[in-house]
């Protein structure tokens, strides 16, 4: 490794990898609950996860933004190109798919016919963003989910990179958002 | 509704005899054992089997008159807190504001005003049960059954409500209106 490694912020590290695992969590509890039966109490558990922990990256969307705005980017690594306009649009769009996908389920959850208010961890009541009925839910069902698709695809584009960056042109990428 | 093996339930119905012909009879004063109590109830949910809970924590007062079956009393204090379903988050969903609202609304009641004998074993509660500050008259089938030999009571009381009766409309209808309550105890004389 070279003496001066130019690494992201330490917050946007820690946000970096924070908010990976809970999305990836959220993916796989989203899928989890959606398609596999459980019984009442269960599901609702798994919902009421879902939720929270989503909402939490919510607010550290708001957090990141923050703090992208405080410390500068570390100067590029990769030359201009094809794949550093890839990089960058790669990022720009997990970035909305990161607000876009709580703001959804949100409004999914307001619009929910069952219409049980949402009180994430069970501190507080979240406020309906939509009125409730079953075709707008039905409708926001179908955009959450190809949001998360959407996610899961960028997702595995961005890692791939990630992983080119670190096993095939063994450069200094992968170490920008290491400790 | 319990299966009571039939020459068991054949029983009390002696001793009821008995204690009809006792003269001067009042009403005995019963203690209700915690550890042999159980308070259930049963909620329906649109797409889900029905789920099922219990409350752990209540006080209670029982008087039974075998001569004059409408002189007997009960009462339930129970502790909304207290409800658990088997899931922890569910638990404390349904205990809070949503639903029980627990922490306003500690207590759940029920207070008998009439006793009326259906059978030897058989009779019907109607009393004011309190939830969520609201009252409401409800009634509950108990069957009354004595164990041989002994002075122990054995109660199994089951009832019906309407939620929406006292306020509690969260999730309707996906979740039901109808709330089926079991109490099932065994009372002893102190
Ligand atoms: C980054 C954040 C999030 C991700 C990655 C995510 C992902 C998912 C996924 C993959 C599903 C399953 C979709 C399907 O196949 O049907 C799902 C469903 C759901 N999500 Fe999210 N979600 C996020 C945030 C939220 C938030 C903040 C809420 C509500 C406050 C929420 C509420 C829901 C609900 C209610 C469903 C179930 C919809 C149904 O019953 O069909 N999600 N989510
Ligand atoms: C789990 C596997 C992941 C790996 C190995 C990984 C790796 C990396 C690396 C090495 C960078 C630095 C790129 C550079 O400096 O040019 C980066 C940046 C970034 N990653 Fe990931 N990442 C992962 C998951 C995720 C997930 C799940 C998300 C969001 C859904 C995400 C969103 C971002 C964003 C938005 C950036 C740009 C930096 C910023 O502005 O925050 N990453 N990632």
């Amino acid at each position: 490794m070279t003496a001066a490694v130019r690494r992201w912020s330490l917050p946007l590290r820690a946000l970096h990898w924070i908010m990976a695992a809970l999305i990836l969590g959220l993916l796989a509890l989203g899928l989890l609950m959606t398609h596999l039966r459980f019984d009442l109490g269960t599901t609702f558990a798994l919902y009421q996860w879902h939720k929270s922990i989503g909402v939490v990256v919510l607010l550290l969307w708001g957090v990141r933004l923050g703090t992208r705005a405080a410390w500068p980017a570390p100067p590029e690594e990769t030359p201009a190109g094809w794949q550093r306009a890839a990089a960058r649009g790669t990022h720009l769009l997990l970035y909305g798919l990161m607000l876009a996908l709580p703001l959804s389920g949100w409004m999914l959850a307001s619009a929910s016919p069952l219409h049980l208010p949402t009180r994430p961890f069970n501190l507080f009541t979240l406020p309906d963003l939509v009125t409730a009925g079953p075709r707008l839910f039905a409708a926001l069902e179908g955009v959450h989910a190809a949001l998360a698709y959407g996610l899961l695809a960028l997702v595995a584009v961005h890692v791939a990179g990630a992983l080119k960056h670190r096993f095939v042109d063994r450069d200094g990428v992968m170490a920008r958002m290491g400790f | 509704m319990p299966s009571f093996p039939r020459l068991l339930s054949a029983l009390p119905l002696g001793f009821a005899v008995l204690a009809l012909a006792a003269p001067g009879a009042r009403a005995e004063t019963y203690r209700i054992d915690p550890a042999h109590t159980q308070i259930r109830f049963e909620v329906g949910a649109q797409g889900y089997p029905v789920t099922k809970g219990v409350f752990r924590r209540f006080t209670s007062n029982l008087a039974v008159d075998f001569d004059t079956p409408a002189r007997s009393k009960v009462s339930f204090h129970v502790a909304a807190g207290s409800l658990e379903t088997g899931t922890p988050v569910l638990d404390a969903y349904v205990r809070g504001p949503v639903f029980l609202d627990a922490d306003r609304f500690p207590e759940v009641m029920f207070e008998s005003a009439a006793v009326e004998k259906l059978d030897d074993h058989r009779v019907r509660v109607s009393g004011v049960l309190t939830l969520m500050g609201v009252s409401h008259a409800e009634t509950f089938l108990v069957d009354v059954n004595r164990a041989t030999g002994t002075a122990s009571l054995s109660l199994s009381a089951e009832g019906r409500i309407h939620r929406s009766d006292f306020g509690m409309v969260a999730g309707l209808p996906l979740i039901s209106d109808d709330v089926a309550i079991t109490v099932a105890t065994l009372a002893d004389q102190p």
